[in-house]
């Protein structure tokens, strides 16, 4: 089980990293795009699904933000899990072990629970009104915008199983 | 007295979270949900808070820059780019003590604008440059407070993630956010320098060195990382490029160059990518916390209250002032640049954009020069003892070849020096607004 966490866990990091990647490089194309006034890149006959009918410089600019969502959303578990989001540790690196999983535990129930149990209902609907009034770019760039909409609820919803698995293993450790 | 017990438990319970070592963006995630069912605010306050998270934070292309700009700076921290200019930089300026000191700061601006990671710079110039500083008879706190103080440099000098989350909330062109800062970075550099210098005045030089190298050596070394900076920079505050376009186009650049360096590998760049995308994650939580605190705090009077507070002191534009920047250096102890940069900053913003300070500057000259009052008061908050960020680097860097009374010791000067280069910017704001 905690192995193939991990190994599932490194491959989205994997993933994610590539995607950073094509995150610089659509950068660097739509520069190019801009500099050279090559716009649009691609024409396309029949509209495809989230492109349309045209790649342009505004699907890319599109593009950029919808990655950058998907990159700092979608691991926001995993490094649950790794211990790197930001603490403020001057007192908490002094605990013993099980006062930090005390520190830990108070935290999940008081502020992670009721926020994520709030929060992903809220999250949800606001990607579902996206999807019944197929809202897509208003300036010609990337269409079918319920899609990184829904990656909201997704990421924060990987967040809340994990600090589920988290809390199930805390109790045992705060005794 | 009713009014104000909400905001004020909200504040109290959301520091004690902070403090107690809980992650900071779901303790301020958490307080927002937990005072939206306290108070009298409806349920659907968090569709408003989901909307909110996407307007502000998601959808927000200026912050396409941050992931792009780590990125650029682990390239060329990993790739080890970084690290040749650095010895070039040292070797041609080693010459005497003053100069073996002068190196340090030089060595820290260039990793500023380059990489801008605080961490990474303070831990480089911490083993490039502490045994050369011994060896040529500093004494270990002057060696400290050099160090530390160089490399804090990298949060200040653009392009600089803090200066773009800073623009972002103060709705301050971001490109005006990094000519501002530019004057203010040299000046403190320049009275760093003059520290140095003076420190520096009866040691011996090492004669025995043939300082300098040889000329093309240092074009070599350092040429295109300098090129790439000012490339970088150049084209955002010249507007031909916007801070997003400038970030691709840099990681871009320092790819090219471990190219043309045959440092090139693919480990590498997945390296810092997987490393850009836990800091990326790390940064959005918080903003994402930050943003439902914001609209809850503000929606129970929060604002209300700590205009009050504010003027209570008195309500002369400079007597505001002062109190902002106090309550930012002393929350600075305890709090990072990014809390109090996405709760702080958003609140204090429009009181202070309010006031006439009878300097002329109104609307966004105003609130850039507000900006980077703020910025450089933060980065004084990395090397204030106990907690300063840049001092724990310090320490883990070197273990036991410094103790941390002397580090505590030898930052004190500086951070003596940057309070007065913060009193220069406030009353000549023509160092901020000049290059702008």
């Amino acid at each position: 089980m905690q192995s193939g966490v991990e190994a599932v866990s490194g491959w989205i990091e994997t993933v994610l990293a590539v995607l950073l990647i094509v995150l610089m490089l659509a950068v660097v194309v739509q520069v190019m795009g801009n500099a050279f006034d090559i716009n649009p890149l691609l024409s396309l006959a029949e509209p495809v699904a989230l492109i349309g009918r045209a790649v342009t410089l505004n699907s890319l600019l599109d593009l950029q933000w919808h990655l950058l969502v998907i990159v700092g959303l979608i691991p926001a578990g995993l490094v649950w899990r790794r211990d790197r989001h930001v603490r403020v540790d001057f007192l908490y690196q002094r605990y013993g072990e099980r006062w930090k999983a005390r520190v830990d535990l108070a935290g999940n129930l008081l502020f992670a629970a009721p926020f994520l149990v709030l929060i992903l209902p809220a999250a949800w609907s606001f990607m579902q009104r996206a999807w019944r009034s197929d809202e897509g770019s208003r300036n010609g760039g990337l269409e079918d915008l319920w899609l990184i909409k829904s990656v909201l609820p997704l990421g924060l919803g990987i967040l809340a199983i994990y600090i589920l698995l988290e809390t199930l293993r805390l109790v045992r450790a705060a005794r | 007295m009713s009014e104000i017990a909400l905001p004020l438990a909200m504040a109290g319970l959301t520091l004690a979270g902070i403090l107690a070592g809980y992650r900071v963006g779901m303790v301020l995630a958490g307080a927002a949900a937990l005072f939206i069912l306290i108070s009298d605010l409806p349920t659907a306050y968090f569709n408003l808070l989901v909307s909110r998270i996407y307007a502000n934070v998601l959808s927000n292309w200026l912050l396409v820059a941050i992931p792009m700009f780590i990125f650029m700076g682990l390239i060329l921290e990993k790739s080890g780019v970084a690290e040749r200019a650095l010895r070039a930089a040292q070797t041609a300026l080693g010459g005497s003590a003053a100069g073996m000191g002068i190196s340090v700061l030089v060595i820290g601006m260039l990793l500023a604008a380059s990489s801008g990671i605080v961490g990474a710079s303070v831990v480089l110039l911490a083993m490039l440059a502490l045994p050369r500083l011994q060896e040529g008879g500093y004494d270990n706190a002057t060696s400290a407070g050099l160090i530390a103080s160089s490399g804090t440099l990298a949060i200040l000098i653009p392009p600089s993630v803090m200066l773009i989350v800073l623009g972002d909330q103060l709705q301050a062109p971001v490109p005006d956010m990094f000519a501002g800062a530019i004057l203010p970075g040299l000046l403190l550099i320049a009275a760093y320098g003059a520290l140095v210098i003076w420190r520096a005045r009866s040691l011996p030089g090492q004669g025995n060195r043939d300082g300098g190298g040889s000329a093309l050596r240092l074009l070599i070394d350092l040429g295109p990382l300098i090129a790439l900076v000012v490339c970088v920079l150049g084209s955002i505050i010249a507007g031909l490029a916007t801070p997003t376009e400038a970030s691709g186009l840099g990681a871009f650049g320092a790819i090219l160059i471990t190219l043309l360096y045959g440092r090139f590998r693919w480990r590498t760049v997945f390296e810092a990518a997987r490393q850009t995308v836990v800091t990326t994650s790390m940064v959005l939580l918080v903003m994402i916390g930050a943003t439902c605190f914001a609209a809850v705090f503000k929606g129970i009077g929060g604002d209300d209250m700590v205009e009050a507070g504010l003027l209570a002191f008195g309500d002369g534009p400079y007597t505001v002032l002062l109190v902002v920047m106090a309550a930012i250096f002393v929350l600075g102890f305890v709090l990072d640049w990014l809390e109090i940069t996405l709760i702080l900053v958003p609140i204090f913003a429009p009181i202070v954009a309010a006031l006439d300070f009878g300097n002329g500057l109104t609307g966004e000259p105003l609130l850039v020069w507000f900006g980077i009052l703020v910025a450089v008061n933060l980065q004084t908050s990395f090397l204030t003892p106990p907690f300063g960020f840049s001092l724990f680097y310090l320490r883990g860097a070197v273990g036991d070849r410094l103790t941390t009374p002397e580090i505590y010791r030898g930052v004190l000067p500086f951070i003596g020096l940057q309070l007065l280069v913060l009193g220069l910017l406030i009353a000549f704001p023509g160092l901020i607004t000049g290059l702008t």
